[in-house]
């Protein structure tokens, strides 16, 4: 076993189930996120000596190889609106967590993918809006109306109940 | 119930399916790849042929998505030769649905309309969710099933309908797809399914669907029947509760009605206006439209504008003076304080100017339709 494997299958142990779960949140289909990341970490292992911060690249990978996934003709159509429809407030008989998890999920799949990835890589990865932009690859004002957008469409969903804790998040307040 | 953002991102994604790739499947196809790469590279000695293999491997990729699959043979002849009952209205901002009940299930009037479609609630039987307010007051939902939508000619792309099942809805054809179960609600011991649809073509290049959602189970017939039902009524202007006095240069109205584009429960008192800054191409659309802001490589700028109960809201009531609580989304309550509207800014506009757009809302009587606005004369 090369040292480079052994430094692969170390960074692939701990990163691989976060990684799965980054693309899973950004397309919104477990088979396409697991696929999309399988062939990130290929590319990756590649490049593996050339690459000063694999797990910086490998988000940025899956996350873009993501909304690829959801650019594909079929996908945007059979994904959306999956499963039952939101109430704006809590209804009583809506408490299960499963009930709760798939509106959940119904909600996210209606934010366009490019908004999805950018509230998922702030809001659950925690990066700011500089490190979301070099992610992403556009411009600091981009994440910032993407964030908003995002949030607004998660609203339109799920009504005035979703919001963001901005003590926990950096740049938060700069949105 | 109130999510934070990054607890709701932990949650969507806790109950992940057993992984199909183990890191060992990581490290073969990392393997693979350098083997394959290593070996186009012995082979060929340039970098001409690694980009003749990608662009060979891209080109089914560049296909037109819009293209449409040759119509399976027995399908499309039925439409054909028969006038169709249901005629989609000419005037923009009109509906013409007229509400019809078929066995258990009800078709509403027209609840929504845009330039490329116009959408009716699919309500059920009894009662559908109870909500607790924040005084702990109950209150009763319609029991909401779902939607029915028609498009108007041309506007819709059968292309994602046609994977379904063929089936007839009366003599127009059409294509039926079943929601697949998606889990079970513990309290009801039955399963929740996804989105079950019935598409068919009512005239020439005109598409209606039918959207059911949730736990109760329909089938092709119980839709068919339904569609067969499809009623047009005079086409009557598309009303909101409330006007706008003053609109962002440039922003035109694109959606109005008692829901939005999400397709979501019907809401007592709920009035909804979209506006967009530039122009959204109504065709080749397989759904409705939840968010118009991303068009190809452009971005439409869009404001949305909901009156809602106060029952909806689960912020505290702050007072009829319009305020911001949360980036580009602010809000004003009617002087009653039995309602609110919501403003959606997308960043498009600042939170000062969402405050102007509130300060000039005129409410109407919102528990009196009679004295709601025409959606076209709500946005000055």
């Amino acid at each position: 076993m090369s040292d480079k494997d052994t430094e692969f299958r170390n960074f692939v142990t701990a990163q691989m189930e976060p990684l799965r779960g980054l693309a899973y949140l950004t397309c919104g289909d477990w088979q396409a996120a697991e696929d999309a990341v399988l062939t990130v970490l290929a590319k990756l292992y590649v490049k593996w000596r050339r690459i000063d911060n694999p797990g910086a690249y490998a988000r940025t990978a899956v996350v873009r190889a993501a909304i690829d996934e959801t650019r594909r003709p079929w996908w945007r159509r059979e994904h959306a609106q999956s499963d039952a429809m939101p109430d704006r407030a809590h209804p009583v008989d809506a408490t299960s967590s499963v009930d709760e998890r798939l509106r959940i999920r119904a909600a996210l799949q209606k934010v366009p993918a490019r908004l999805r990835a950018v509230l998922t890589l702030r809001y659950l990865e925690g990066l700011s809006v500089q490190e979301t932009a070099e992610a992403l690859g556009c411009p600091e004002g981009t994440i910032k109306s993407y964030t908003s957008r995002g949030l607004e469409a998660l609203r339109n969903v799920l009504g005035a109940e979703v919001f963001v804790n901005k003590e926990n998040h950096r740049e938060a307040r700069a949105v | 119930m109130k999510h934070e953002l990054s607890d709701m991102l932990q949650d969507a994604k806790s109950d992940a399916p057993a992984p199909r790739y183990t890191v060992e499947d990581a490290l073969a196809a990392g393997h693979k790849r350098q083997r394959q790469r290593r070996a186009l590279w012995a082979v060929s000695g340039s970098a001409a042929v690694v980009l003749a293999v990608a662009g060979a491997a891209a080109v089914p990729q560049l296909l037109p998505s819009h293209e449409k699959a040759a119509p399976a043979a027995a399908l499309p002849q039925a439409a054909a030769g028969k006038p169709s009952p249901f005629a989609y209205p000419a005037s923009d901002f009109t509906g013409n649905i007229e509400s019809y009940k078929a066995g258990t299930l009800t078709v509403s009037d027209t609840v929504l309309v845009t330039p490329g479609y116009q959408v009716a609630n699919v309500i059920g039987e009894g009662e559908g969710s109870k909500t607790i307010d924040l005084k702990g007051k109950s209150h009763s939902s319609p029991n909401w099933v779902g939607s029915l939508v028609t498009y108007a000619k041309g506007v819709f792309d059968p292309k994602v309908a046609e994977k379904g099942t063929a089936q007839k809805v009366g003599s127009h054809s059409g294509y039926f797809t079943a929601g697949q179960k998606e889990g079970t609600d513990p309290k009801k011991g039955a399963a929740v399914y996804s989105k079950t649809t019935l598409s068919w073509e009512y005239a020439d290049d005109s598409w209606a669907v039918i959207s059911v959602f949730g736990g109760e189970k329909l089938t092709a017939a119980d839709l068919a029947k339904l569609g067969a039902g499809l009623n047009a009524g005079p086409a009557e202007p598309t009303k909101v509760n409330f006007k706008l006095g003053y609109v962002p240069a440039g922003y035109t109205l694109s959606a109005a009605g008692r829901t939005d584009d999400g397709l979501t429960a019907p809401v007592p008192g709920k009035s909804y206006l979209r506006l967009l800054k530039g122009d959204f191409p109504y065709k080749n659309l397989t759904d409705t439209v939840i968010d118009p802001y991303v068009v190809g490589d452009q971005q439409l700028p869009v404001l949305s504008f909901t009156v809602y109960p106060a029952w909806n809201q689960k912020y505290e009531a702050p007072g009829k003076t319009p305020y911001c609580p949360t980036d580009s989304i602010c809000y004003r309550y009617t002087d009653d304080g039995k309602y609110f509207i919501e403003a959606g800014g997308g960043g498009f506009v600042s939170d000062d100017e969402l405050r102007k757009i509130l300060s000039n809302v005129t409410f109407a009587n919102v528990e009196d339709s009679a004295t709601w606005f025409d959606a076209t004369s709500a946005v000055s």
